[in-house]
């Protein structure tokens, strides 16, 4: 390419100028500056150089980076504007926050099967939706937050990870930290929510609950926080009765609450060991008490320094087993008095089911939660129809939940361990609000039996018919405020060494440890970020109407289309 | 400049509207979205909802889905390539090469062009959507009222869905149609015959297309994320799923004007070396 191609040129023509050309301003004639008299360059031999090459590469050269420069400044704009009506594209300030004060960076590996098997995997694959969206949407604010697939069953490495890191559930969600060399882990169980993605409204809570978790993860994770302190109630009844004893590791004592202990601490609570038979001022003061076994031989003194903490603000999680009261019987009448002041009535019964793959199941709220509602919705239902179906896999998945610690099937009959709790609605005038956590199916597949010895049998004279409420949760209710107070669960078998040892454990423990969090305030349903309305989108009843619809605008746009072309065509 | 660059869209419009051809490319752009509305209707009442955001059907109308993709596809080059080598074939170009105006306003009134008529093209896209979520097809007389008494009246909105859906597409749809008409604006300027710039277009838009499936094929080989990280400003076609979940993300839209810009210099330089060539 020679000189000439410059503009200056262009508008010479390769000879004088047109004379209807008008002359262009100096603006113009930038392509000519090589050729502008001007003073002596800095550099001559670069400007001889600079004017050899073509006016167009100059230009180039001089645009392209400057450019290149917009764009690249482009990209490191992360602003977004969310023109949806509730905002739902838009990260809370708390998430955004905590992303952005991040030390390093964090894998979040999503722990799911490749090809989805079983009606548990299915339904995590459909929860686990709404959180990679939350995911995605912080990595585009710049977040250091990576997202990987992988699936434990042929993942080496990652199997090797989940053997030293029992705790962490499967299906789930991991969360990895390298902190100065020391790895962090944290995991988040979605499983029990998966039922929610079915409805518009459970997307509300998928949708806030994905971000409520992955900013208490986020948060967990760095600061590690292990100040959560549970008290492990001690007392006679652990003396001589077992109960769930956290000094009993051995996975082959079924009463031992060692391996219970142990995942808890590894899930960033502190145990502390609460022996009620010391004086009150040589004891830590958890807010939080496990008592493990309510219908244990405790002392009438014991019960009454529960209920005395329950009285003074104290949360406990309570679990009542039915088995080592029957040894004992007569024992549980000392609880009665704790029982009244939760407004609930624990049975001295047997939950009986006719099948025993829909026998216990938790139950999870499809309303969101919303400022001034109970906090224990996030645990709960308001329907006990729509029990989530992935939960009711196999036999073996029920023994991992809490009051399916089945006796095995009697013929199409099935026995749990668990005794029904039920609410005193009248108490609800009187500040107790209880909300029901884990029920059985309704009748006539499943009751409540009082006949303890005989063989189950239905007798509406004495027995209470499903859906029998085996898990409740209670909370303190005053100037419109609900607090934790207290969960009350009918088992314990459960949280015993066999019981989260077998093959399902995980999904017991991950409730347990929901449970916990909502006594310890460190739930997602309590976090600062607040639910964000989800437009469902609704499905027409049929599509007739809607192709009417599609119809209309073909006809009216070909109408349009060609009533123009004729208009044009004859003007 | 700004008279040149306004004298020059209008006249391309107005060639457009002169030609049947142009009136039929309208009429015939109205079938991809009527198809598309036809498959969202279908997959809204069969009923289940996506995991994902963008996998929602009404997400996906105006994101990348495989009608509109196709109908930019097509359109995208039958639109631009006679911008400027058809112009050159004809012989015309020199009076735009010796106008007072500079290549420039040239440059940049003939994409004008492009781009509304490109967006002409593809309004019964978002008509179609506000017209299924406004009006559910179903027609009752008017029962009072002596102007409208006995017409058949629409009874109620269809299918609903959160209006910054349609909002966010819409501007999506400017932003990369804007992108993509640069691209074969400066094609048409590179090359001296018409059906070669149209053939070069879509050809670069296919690579893009394979370009922009590429991260989401790598992710299903479960390839770590972050390790194509780096293709994501630069598949296209994904970003019409970003601005179809109802956000307008400011830096990309920034990037895509960096890059139309470039193209329409790009353009300009190609007119002004192949202006001289001929000089």
């Amino acid at each position: 390419m020679s000189p000439s191609s410059s503009p200056g040129s262009i508008v010479a023509g390769g000879g004088a100028p047109p004379l209807a050309q008008p002359v262009r301003p100096a603006t113009q004639l930038r392509g000519l500056a090589g050729t502008t008299p001007r003073s002596a360059p800095r550099f001559p031999r670069l400007a001889r150089g600079w004017r050899f090459i073509p006016s167009p590469v100059r230009t180039l050269l001089w645009w392209l980076p400057c450019l290149g420069a917009i764009w690249l400044a482009c990209g490191s704009v992360t602003t977004t504007l969310d023109l949806t009506r509730h905002k739902t594209q838009t990260i809370e300030p708390a998430l955004l926050a905590a992303c952005r004060q991040l030390p390093g960076p964090v894998q979040i590996t999503i722990l799911a099967p490749t090809e989805p098997r079983s009606v548990g995997e299915h339904a995590f694959a459909a929860a686990v939706g709404p959180l990679q969206d939350v995911i995605a949407r912080c990595q585009s604010t710049g977040a250091k937050v990576t997202l990987r697939s992988a699936d434990w069953k042929t993942d080496l490495a990652l199997r090797e990870l989940l053997d030293r890191h029992p705790e962490v559930p499967v299906p789930g969600v991991l969360l990895q930290l390298d902190m100065n060399g020391e790895p962090r882990l944290q995991s988040l169980g979605l499983a029990d929510l998966a039922q929610l993605g079915r409805t518009g409204e459970g997307q509300t809570v998928l949708q806030s609950y994905a971000q409520s978790a992955l900013h208490l993860a986020l948060t967990r994770l760095v600061s590690q926080r292990t100040t959560q302190r549970v008290g492990w109630v001690l007392g006679s009844g652990n003396g001589h009765l077992g109960g769930l004893n956290p000094q009993i590791e051995e996975h082959s004592d079924r009463q031992g609450g060692g391996v219970l202990a142990a995942r808890l601490q590894s899930a960033g609570y502190t145990i502390e060991p609460l022996d009620l038979r010391q004086p009150a001022g040589d004891r830590p003061r958890p807010a939080v008490w496990l008592i493990p076994g309510g219908g244990q031989a405790w002392t009438p003194a014991e019960i009454e320094q529960l209920a005395q903490h329950l009285r003074s603000g104290g949360r406990g999680l309570i679990l009542v087993e039915r088995r080592l009261r029957d040894q004992t019987p007569g024992q549980g009448d000392s609880w009665q008095s704790v029982w009244s002041e939760l407004g609930l009535r624990v049975g001295a019964d047997r939950v009986v089911a006719l099948d025993h793959l829909n026998a216990v199941v938790p139950v999870v709220t499809t309303q969101p939660p919303s400022p001034g509602s109970t906090p224990a919705a996030s645990l709960s239902s308001a329907s006990r129809s729509t029990l989530p179906a992935t939960l009711r896999a196999s036999p073996a998945d029920n023994r991992a939940m809490p009051g399916t610690g089945g006796r095995g099937a009697m013929g199409s009959v099935n026995v749990f361990e668990a005794v029904s709790v039920r609410s005193l609605l009248t108490l609800e005038d009187h500040g107790v609000v209880a909300t029901p956590l884990l029920c059985s199916d309704p009748a006539p597949r499943s009751w409540a039996e009082s006949d303890l010895a005989g063989p189950p049998q239905f007798d509406p004279a004495t027995d209470l018919p499903g859906p029998v409420c085996v898990a409740m949760a209670v909370e303190r209710a005053a100037a419109g405020r609900h607090d934790p107070m207290a969960i009350v669960v009918g088992d314990a078998e459960f949280l015993s060494n066999s019981g989260l040892t077998s093959p399902a454990g995980p999904a017991g423990f991950a409730w347990t440890v929901a449970c916990l969090d909502w006594l310890t305030a460190d739930n997602p349903a309590n976090s600062p970020i607040p639910p964000q309305l989800f437009s469902p989108i609704a499905r027409p009843s049929s599509a007739r109407g809607p192709r009417r619809v599609l119809w209309t605008f073909g006809l009216v746009w070909g109408a349009a289309c060609l009533s123009f072309a004729a208009a044009r065509s004859r003007s | 400049m700004l008279a040149v660059v306004m004298a020059v869209y209008r006249r391309e419009l107005q060639g457009f509207h002169r030609r049947p051809l142009g009136w039929l490319i309208l009429l015939v752009a109205a079938l991809p979205p009527l198809v598309a509305g036809a498959w969202l209707v279908a997959l809204s009442a069969r009923g289940g909802l996506a995991t994902r955001a963008s996998g929602q059907p009404v997400t996906q109308f105006l994101g990348p889905n495989l009608f509109l993709v196709s109908t930019l596809l097509v359109l995208v080059p039958l639109l631009t390539m006679n911008l400027i080598a058809e112009e050159r074939r004809r012989g015309a170009w020199e009076l735009y090469a010796t106008s007072a105006a500079g290549l420039e306003g040239v440059v940049l009134g003939k994409f004008l062009a492009a781009w509304t008529l490109l967006l002409l093209c593809l309004v019964p896209w978002p008509l179609v959507l506000g017209l299924l979520r406004v009006w559910n097809g179903e027609f009752q007389p008017a029962a009072s009222g002596w102007p409208l008494f006995g017409l058949p009246l629409p009874t109620g909105p269809g299918l609903a869905f959160d209006p910054g859906l349609l909002l966010g597409g819409l501007v999506g749809l400017c932003v990369v149609g804007g992108t993509l008409t640069a691209l074969g604006t400066c094609c048409s300027a590179w090359c001296r015959h018409p059906l070669l710039a149209g053939l070069i277009t879509a050809t670069l838009l296919g690579l893009l297309v394979a370009f922009s499936l590429l991260p989401t094929v790598l992710e299903n080989w479960r390839i770590p994320l972050e390790q194509f990280a780096w293709m994501r400003p630069w598949a296209v076609w994904s970003h019409l799923s970003e601005f179809s979940q109802g956000t307008v993300p400011l830096g990309r839209c920034g990037q895509h004007l960096a890059v139309s810009l470039a193209l329409l210099w790009l353009s300009r330089v190609a007119c002004q070396d192949q202006s001289a060539g001929a000089a």
